[in-house]
């Protein structure tokens, strides 16, 4: 067994240090060695594929941030740069070299680590929860981030730990983090939830931004602006695979309440009460073409809505077809 | 580029150790303090504030709004200039729960610049009957330090000031829009009045650095040494 590991170590080793000496040669004596090293890559779970972590975070050693600084130079230093502040190759060098294929928006800084995706407060920093499962979800719709789920559960922890040692925000603001949001079981949608919803997301003037029908095309839209200076969209609500947080009820949830920091979209956490956020939701949910109340309803262990209730439910202007699905 | 993640990480720790207690503010009891008192005046011609446009609201906000970046009064007087003694460790007491009121108000911030002292929040309220949002910047990359949306009127809500420094307060919905909030390690800092004066109390007798500093107009560095009950006068020009 242990002859196993070590070959398995080494052999990794070998192929990463390999790959090391040709993207950034002058790193190449620098590699993880020692008991340190071996303790961290062996000792934490290695599931692959999973978005969200299976294991507890493993304590950061020594061992552990030169592991992760280790992955970071293999898989993440093209786009984040090697001093990770968001200026790889991928992103400087793309006017001359590949100009069909810029990114869309500048990889993420992590030395000033103002992140979009967290289940925190606007201005707190990102729980480790929210980067392990950034890391293995990618962010591939605005960013070109791609998904790290094939990493072995403590290489993607290392790399948290890694990408934690370039800010001193991590350490300069411990003292003030608000806690994370609380995002409870999702509530089955109804039709007065859905009139409800579009009467918040008008309130909240989400269609300033997203427009009236949630197409990303409000009066404000062309004009806003990353963190980067760079031009950004509102997102479009009836294409759910362009949507950068997660798309599922949760997920929508918790962006609107958050907001995506270093983006116009801002956090209406002090504006919306709990029913009204699921209200929200839901709205939000219905604008997807083809999107089904009942089909919604199942999947969340609930019956169909009753025929005198489905009546009302023109007000998503979308699915006229809403019953018949559900017996089907 | 960095030589090695963990020395640089030990130093990075050893730093901000360093840096954590640099940066720590202890309140005792200043009986026996004095002022820091002066005037922040203007010299030359004074620069034209730029009419605003505005692309958005018109309804609401009228087609032009005028900046107010440089409000200086018959006198030369400057307003809006943030003036804070920066070596300070041990002083008086404060409110650490204090609030900096800050408002979105006729499609403007006001105030234009506020100061807060790290720790104390920030509480933001609109006026208008439109979206809003105040989105704060800070750092030399100009990140966002936080966004929040103010779609209703008259609610305050309140967030932390997490960071020392200069803040910029801009709107995403209405790019004309601007405001700063200057936070300090300290509760010695203030903003100069209409007539460009300033008052700073309870000051430990000693020697210090006061840094000025004016959006558009930069910032300078004067010492002054404050006697115990004594008032010191600081008197500062900036030009064209």
């Amino acid at each position: 067994m242990i002859n196993l590991k070590w070959i398995f170590g080494l052999a990794g080793g070998v192929g990463l240090a390999a790959s090391l000496s040709i993207a950034v040669p002058t790193q190449s004596t620098d590699q993880p060695s020692g008991r340190s090293f071996y303790k961290a890559f062996f000792e934490y779970p290695s599931t692959t594929g999973n978005i969200e972590p299976v294991g507890e975070s493993p304590p950061v050693t020594p061992g552990l941030l030169k592991y992760g600084q280790w992955t970071y130079r293999g898989l993440c230093i093209g786009c984040h740069g090697p001093e990770g502040d968001g200026a790889g190759a991928v992103w400087e060098l793309a006017d001359k070299y590949s100009p069909n294929h810029k990114l869309p928006r500048r990889p993420r800084d992590f030395q000033s680590a103002v992140f979009k995706v967290r289940s925190t407060p606007s201005g707190s920093l990102p729980t480790d929860w929210d980067l392990f499962t950034a890391i293995s979800r990618g962010l591939v719709a605005d960013q070109d981030m791609p998904s790290f789920k094939f990493l072995p559960e403590r290489d993607r922890w290392a790399v948290v730990a890694y990408i934690k040692s370039l800010s001193d925000r991590w350490e300069e603001e411990k003292d003030y983090q608000e806690e994370p949001v609380e995002v409870g079981d999702v509530p089955p949608p109804d039709p007065e939830m859905l009139v409800a919803g579009k009467a918040v997301y008008k309130e909240m003037k989400c269609a300033k931004c997203h427009g009236p029908l949630g197409k990303g095309d409000g009066p404000s839209a062309p004009q806003l602006k990353d963190d980067n200076d760079l031009p950004i969209e509102p997102r479009d609500f009836t294409d759910p695979t362009q949507f950068v947080g997660s798309s599922s009820p949760k997920g929508i949830y918790r962006t609107f309440t958050t907001g995506f920091d270093g983006t116009p979209m801002p956090s209406f956490a002090d504006f919306l009460e709990e029913e009204q956020r699921w209200q929200l939701v839901w709205y939000v949910m219905s604008l997807r073409p083809g999107w089904d109340i009942n089909q919604a309803r199942r999947e969340l262990g609930a019956g169909p809505v009753t025929e005198s209730e489905t009546a009302s439910e023109s007000v998503t202007e979308s699915t006229p077809e809403t019953g018949e699905d559900a017996s089907g | 580029m960095k030589k090695s993640g963990i020395t640089s990480l030990a130093v990075g720790v050893s730093l901000m150790v360093v840096g954590a207690l640099s940066h720590a503010y202890e309140v005792i009891d200043v009986s026996n303090g004095g002022e820091v008192t002066g005037k922040i005046t203007f010299k030359g011609s004074v620069p034209e504030n730029p009419v605003l446009k505005v692309t958005k609201d018109e309804d609401y906000c009228g087609n032009t709004l005028k900046a107010d970046y440089y409000v200086v009064d018959s006198n030369g007087g400057l307003k809006n200039v943030v003036v804070m003694i920066e070596n300070i460790d041990k002083g008086k007491a404060y409110d650490k729960k204090g609030i900096v009121e800050f408002e979105n108000t006729k499609c403007m911030f006001s105030p234009h610049v506020s100061v807060g002292v790290r720790g104390q929040k920030l509480g933001i309220v609109s006026r208008d009957p439109i979206l809003h949002n105040t989105h704060l910047y800070h750092g030399p990359k100009q990140k966002t330090m936080y966004n929040v949306a103010i779609p209703l009127q008259d609610r305050v809500i309140k967030k932390p000031l997490r960071k020392p420094g200069e803040v910029v307060v801009k709107c995403d919905a209405h790019e004309w829009m601007l405001g700063y909030v200057y936070v300090g390690n300290n509760p010695y800092i203030t903003v100069t009045a209409e007539d460009g004066t300033f008052k700073i109390t309870d000051v430990p007798p000693g020697n210090y650095k006061v840094k000025i500093w004016h959006e558009k107009l930069g910032e300078a560095s004067q010492d002054v040494t404050v006697s115990a009950g004594g008032t010191a006068t600081l008197d500062y020009t900036f030009s064209n």
